[in-house]
């Protein structure tokens, strides 16, 4: 046996794979070449030493980090940010006052339930006023200092000012992409304190009255959270925040819901999921059913 | 995987949760500084791609498969920062080592001056060598997971150890 030979024979051993007859080549080259038998036993103590290596645990959290960077990634918010866009700047009806939304496909916008009670005091703020000039979906009878008039197609909203659907159909306020106020048919509300991000043209703070009837809110939470206050002579409503994750896959699409609601638009119907439940969709049938335990949402 | 493929979160929490240590031990012996980059981006791509898994491997061997297409990956855009142990001659190889205090150690500097060898090892070797020595797959899962064969995994196989053997020989001599 040549010298090379040896220690790719010695490799084989370890593996098994060496015939008897070779074994007893490479012992007997063991035993007549010093150079080689110290380069064996370096090997031998080499392959004991990777016996020994152990196997490294997960760094603490790491699992969890996983789901949250995967589900993350599949995000609608990352994945059809810009139909999302374009679904919240178009939304001119709400499910909630009985209409359905048909859009082309099955995407999914995200309806606020506000949880939160804040003090009224929140509409005394010494805060320099603005106005927001905002789209509106049907009609709103908007009254000012200087009289009423009966705004359609987009109207400016500025403190102090009163408006009133007066219609038998609710009307929405396209505030900002993010934002939008559905005024329900026959509700009356003041408008409070408008401010904007001079910077953005985002409002920061829109607040607004309910004297009688019913205000919607769906805002997008991907900025501006808590823009909105709703206020009536009990308490001022301001959103605090939905958590959720939507989940895309061929043919199918998950939506959990930890915290506050979303609506789900499908091409001729809309439906809520609530915090605590999760909707499975298909293209032909959709599902909605509690949220399995151990279901996790990042914040 | 077929749930998988079709969103289900549940299930892919499930596989992470099974497969993470693996991976992760794939990855930190790969590249220990990356090691949690290189295991979220192969579950990442194993979600996204899920519906690709056709069940004639095993679960498991899909998943080395594509831990090892992101550690190499990885290994390919920071090429220019590594070296090459071919690069080292076998000298400076033994200096280098016998300066270092690990060589006055055992245990963990040992498993320590065995993570430098490894980082220096050419990209190929080094992975036969995590799968085979510190995963212990078989020949053939080696060949499945890297797309040689396993006479190619052998030989690949011999000359991590010959190169590691030569980075440790004072350890292993003392």
């Amino acid at each position: 046996m040549e010298c090379s030979e040896a220690l790719d024979f010695l490799y084989q051993s370890f593996d098994a794979q060496l015939t008897p007859t070779q074994q007893m080549l490479l012992d007997a080259h063991r035993r007549t070449c010093f150079a080689c038998a110290n380069t064996l036993t370096r090997a031998e103590r080499f392959q004991a030493l990777l016996l020994q290596v152990p196997q490294l645990a997960v760094p603490r959290g790491l699992e969890d980090r996983i789901i949250e960077r995967v589900f993350a990634a599949n995000h609608v918010t990352t994945k059809r940010g810009e139909t999302w866009q374009t679904l919240v700047e178009s939304i001119t009806n709400w499910r909630s006052f009985g209409y359905a939304m048909g859009t082309a496909a099955a995407v999914i916008a995200l309806i606020l339930i506000s949880r939160g009670v804040f003090q009224q005091s929140a509409l005394n703020h010494h805060e320099v006023p603005s106005t927001i000039t905002a789209a509106i979906s049907g009609t709103l009878d908007v009254n000012t200092a200087s009289g009423t008039t009966q705004q359609s197609g987009s109207l400016t909203l500025s403190p102090g000012e009163t408006l009133t659907n007066s219609s038998d159909q609710p009307s929405t306020i396209a505030i900002s992409p993010n934002l939008a106020v559905t005024i329900g048919n026959g509700t009356q509300v003041k408008v409070g304190q408008v401010k904007v991000d001079p910077q953005t043209g985002d409002p920061n703070v829109v607040a607004v009255r309910v004297d009688h009837g019913t205000v919607g809110v769906r805002e997008s939470l991907q900025k501006n959270s808590g823009a909105i206050h709703v206020a009536t002579d009990q308490a001022t409503v301001v959103p605090t925040g939905t958590i959720f994750t939507v989940t895309a896959a061929p043919g199918t699409t998950q939506v959990a819901v930890g915290e506050g609601s979303v609506a789900v638009y499908l091409p001729g119907e809309t439906f809520d999921v609530l915090a605590g439940n999760e909707a499975h969709i298909t293209a032909d049938k959709h599902t909605v059913t509690k949220l399995r335990t151990g279901t996790k949402f990042s914040r | 995987m077929q749930r998988i493929a079709k969103g289900d979160g549940d299930a892919f929490a499930d596989l992470v949760r099974r497969y993470t240590r693996m991976l992760y031990n794939v990855a930190y012996r790969y590249n220990a500084a990356s090691a949690e980059d290189l295991v979220q981006e192969s579950f990442l791509r194993a979600f996204q791609h899920a519906n690709t898994f056709s069940g004639r491997s095993k679960v498991s061997s899909w998943l080395y498969r594509i831990c090892v297409n992101v550690c190499l990956t990885a290994m390919g855009r920071a090429s220019l920062q590594t070296t090459d142990i071919e690069e080292v001659p076998e000298s400076e190889l033994t200096a280098s080592i016998n300066d270092r205090p690990e060589t006055r150690a055992e245990g963990r500097e040992t498993y320590k001056a065995l993570e430098e060898g490894l980082a220096l090892l050419p990209a190929q070797e080094r992975m036969v060598f995590i799968l085979r020595e510190l995963q212990g797959l078989a020949y053939s899962e080696i060949s499945d997971v890297l797309g040689m064969t396993e006479q190619a995994a052998r030989t690949n196989l011999h000359r991590a150890k010959r190169r590691l053997q030569t980075w440790l020989s004072p350890l292993l001599t003392s």
